[in-house]
């Protein structure tokens, strides 16, 4: 059966970084066609290749560290190629599955552009400030004229009303905002921020979830909407215990890895491994024990008679001591295998897992098995390996895999189906409303 | 596309909530803040849910603060599913479903499914696992903790020279929750066209790992391992960090070269804007040392909202890191009608409301249920007779 679900759906996405851009990839990835407009500054500009980055790329092949620029981009093997705009890794990763359109809106072209993407669509994507959209053009009361059926979402950072509707963002900063930054933490010391930009992709899925849920509705009603989704907002929502609980009994101390009311719960080193080019890397396990039947599963797996003092007997007690009880299973975790480690405790029926790296999760045989990781040929790029589409449909194919675009990519095709001619589309791509490549690299 | 005629909106949708996890409950609830109507069924000595941590102590008996904020918007109905009357009525809610939401172990969620999907074509089954309903791991146990070992995100986050650091919350939970309201909603539009439900298979493992930023792609792209970096935004974009101020920290995130420049105008330093030492958000990151001795002595002068004004008066993304008790008070989410106010929990009980304001999400807050608190009235709604729904009722006493 079909993998495309929402085949005949279409989105225009206009988004930047992480949220927006992420709604339009669950869309893509469901089988809408989500046509990704942009400006030709968004990838950034071209780079030089310059001596300094060759000299750079040696040492990265020698294992130190990546030249910073090239670094940030995720380009394959280091090397950003004729094309750097259409090669980084991280902007590939969240771009399958769309068509590329680089078009200058605030140009006469431009806006006819926009006005017949509008009216031939029926989602609008953006995370544009309130102040930017309306300078754009691209704002709900413009759009609804041309498209009453037009399901229009905004992903702001702090949402389009409110004293800090104007204020910017990024997901670091929406931590902050949102308590999540203090709540997080180890035992006694100061706020801890996520490894990634963690509202982002928590707004992009609550922002999916009510693009699908508005077409739902719009095709019961005829209406359009305009859904108002503020990161801040769904990020909170995510701690919606926590804030319940400070509410009546104030915030709660950051607990580092422990548990709320069972004990030992927590993240122990094992034996180092080499991942990468390094000579050695950290290793964890995580284990928790849920309750007196599973702590004495684990003495038993342990062997540690010290674990079988009577100061450990109930939960409360284990509570009490459990920093003696951490370095004691610390002991015993110090030099073994992670993965073989997981795995006894598990038979065991004791909850314990490796603490993955970006590394295990792509070679995982759980994601492999499930076929989550995927591969696709990326022009100009080549055959790589990226996370895949995280639902599974028993009625359904997974997700074909089309590359994403590259700036500009599609700007003939799409400009053609709304309905401009050739000589148009030529014209704007002599008078700069289109473009394929970003601005000050010439042609070639 | 022309509308069908008479299309279901989504206040006709139902949704049978079996979840006893946060993922699948939060799903349900995101089908409930869309105008679904959503039933959570629970066994006669109440969900799992009810007696998860963090516990409220003003009431009587204690209640989950997490049950309470889950369970909003829906309506509860307690029965025996394991005995024939109760087996009967689920039966009965399941017969008018669209959507039945789980997040029982892997084997038992697909021996349900085999049970309720052979006898109901149009049902959809969403399953929400901490790994999925297949593959080598599909058995194995899981906590809140091990979501985050298993997600790739505990390796990334804290201090690189302590261990790693698990999220506040059971946010990988609450990332499979969402994921599995897509995959719901999805498999509507799928059965629109086919007329056929779905097994709809979600796990907090792979909605995690679909939200990493780049750290799959810089494996598969580079061979490198993704660090932990504190506060820092590994590895090459910076400035982007809390920093401490007068009274506490703020975060500012000002990787590109505009940004830098008005932090640089902001904080008195215009000297470093054009400096090439600091010309590219990786060439900061490497300096960034350099950088927080410059900038501390600073914004240890201003107070945390002094700070974030005027770094965002100079378009700098910054915020004050707000506890958790601020935020309940903060005046943005109160300006939007953010909150919603559970009375039963005692005042001043508050919690997030709908996170996103659709056409059809319901106009006024309703309360998580008490146990059984609907089970009459949904049954007799669902048509069962008064002497099915006295059996329920008297079987879901046999089992307390």
């Amino acid at each position: 059966m079909t993998s495309r679900i929402l085949d005949g759906v279409r989105v225009v996405e206009f988004g930047y970084a992480w949220a927006g851009p992420l709604v339009g990839r669950m869309m893509g990835d469901l089988g809408a066609d989500v046509i990704k407009l942009e400006q030709n500054t968004a990838r950034g500009g071209k780079l030089e290749a310059s001596a300094e980055l060759q000299a750079a790329l040696d040492d990265w092949r020698r294992g130190e560290a990546v030249e910073p620029t090239l670094r940030a981009s995720v380009f394959p093997e280091g090397q950003p190629g004729p094309e750097p705009w259409n090669s980084a890794g991280i902007f590939n990763k969240l771009n399958r599955n769309k068509r590329g359109l680089c078009a200058d809106l605030k140009t006469d072209s431009g806006r006819r552009i926009w006005r017949r993407l509008v009216e031939q669509s029926d989602v609008i994507v953006d995370n544009f400030s309130p102040r930017g959209a309306r300078s754009l053009g691209i704002d709900y009361d413009t759009v609804r004229e041309w498209n009453p059926r037009i399901i229009s979402v905004s992903c702001t950072g702090f949402g389009h009303s409110g004293p800090f509707r104007q204020r910017v963002s990024y997901g670091p900063v929406l931590e902050a905002a949102a308590g999540a930054a203090a709540a997080t933490g180890y035992i006694g010391g100061g706020p801890i921020k996520m490894g990634h930009a963690f509202p982002d992709p928590i707004g992009g899925l609550h922002g999916t979830f009510a693009v699908l849920a508005a077409l739902w509705q719009r095709d019961a009603t005829g209406a359009g909407a305009f859904v108002d989704l503020s990161q801040l907002e769904t990020y909170a929502a995510v701690s919606g215990d926590l804030l319940l609980e400070t509410s009546l009994h104030g915030q709660p101390a950051a607990r580092g890895n422990r548990a709320r009311s069972s004990a030992p719960q927590g993240v122990y080193r094992c034996r180092d491994e080499q991942q990468d080019r390094r000579p050695s890397l950290d290793m964890w396990i995580a284990v928790t024990i849920e309750d007196d039947a599973a702590w004495n599963r684990f003495r038993d797996v342990v062997g540690d008679e010290r674990l079988g003092d009577r100061r450990f007997e109930t939960s409360d007690a284990r509570i009490t001591h459990h920093d003696e009880i951490d370095q004691l299973i610390g002991e015993w975790t110090r030099d073994q295998d992670r993965t073989q480690l997981a795995e006894r405790l598990q038979a065991a029926e004791i909850t314990a897992l490796p603490v993955l790296t970006n590394a295990d999760l792509m070679q995982s045989p759980q994601l492999r098995e499930r076929g989550f990781i995927v591969e696709w040929d990326q022009p100009g790029v080549g055959r790589y390996e990226y996370g895949g589409f995280p639902i599974h449909f028993s009625g359904q194919a997974r997700p074909q895999m089309r590359p994403s675009p590259g700036l500009g990519g599609d700007n003939r095709d799409i400009c053609t189906e709304l309905g401009f001619s050739t000589e148009e589309i030529a014209a704007f791509e002599s008078d700069g409303t289109l473009a394929t490549e970003p601005p000050g690299t010439g042609g070639r | 596309m022309p509308d069908p005629p008479s299309v279901p909106g989504m206040a006709e949708l139902r949704v049978v909530d079996l979840s006893d996890q946060v993922s699948g409950a939060y799903a349900a609830r995101l089908f409930a803040a869309a105008g679904a109507e959503v039933t959570l069924v629970e066994p006669p000595t109440g969900s799992a849910l009810r007696r998860r941590p963090p516990l409220l102590t003003s009431t009587e008996p204690l209640r989950s603060a997490a049950f309470e904020y889950l369970s909003a918007w829906k309506r509860g109905v307690a029965l025996d599913w394991d005995s024939p009357p109760g087996a009967a009525a689920l039966g009965c809610l399941l017969d008018r479903a669209d959507i039945v939401i789980s997040t029982m172990p892997a084997a038992q969620a697909l021996e349900f499914d085999r049970r309720v999907r052979s006898r109901r074509e149009r049902l959809i089954h969403v399953s929400a696992t901490s790994y999925g309903l297949s593959g080598p791991w599909a058995g194995w146990r899981s906590s809140d903790l091990t979501d985050w070992a298993a997600s790739g995100y505990l390796y990334i986050t804290g201090d690189p020279a302590r261990e790693p650091l698990q999220g506040a919350g059971p946010w990988a939970g609450y990332v499979a929750g969402v994921t599995a309201a897509v995959g719901g909603m999805a498999a509507l539009f799928a059965r629109r066209a086919t007329g056929r439900g779905q097994l709809v298979d979600v796990s907090a493992m792979e909605s995690m790992a679909s939200s990493h930023q780049w750290s799959l792609a810089l494996w598969s792209h580079q061979g490198r391992v993704k660090h932990r970096a504190l506060n820092r935004h590994a590895e090459a974009h910076y400035p982007l960090n809390l920093f401490p101020v007068s009274d506490g920290w703020v975060c500012i995130a000002a990787p590109t070269l505009a940004q830098w420049v008005n932090l640089c105008i902001a904080c008195g330093i215009p000297e470093w804007a054009d400096d090439p030492r600091f010309a590219t958000a990786g060439l900061r990151y490497d300096a960034a040392d350099e950088i927080d001795q410059r900038l501390e002595p600073v914004l240890s002068q201003w107070t945390r909202a002094e700070a974030a004004q005027l770094l965002q008066d100079h378009h700098v993304p910054a915020s004050a890191v707000l506890s958790l008790d601020e935020v309940l008070v903060d005046e943005q989410l109160q300006s939007r009608a953010y909150w919603a106010y559970p009375e039963a929990l005692g005042d001043p009980a508050k919690m997030p409301g709908l996170p996103f304001q659709l056409p059809s999400s319901p106009a006024a807050f309703r309360p998580a249920p008490t146990l059984g608190e609907d089970t009459a009235a949904v049954l007799s709604g669902a048509g069962c007779s008064a002497a099915e729904i006295a059996a329920v009722l008297e079987s879901g006493a046999d089992s307390d």
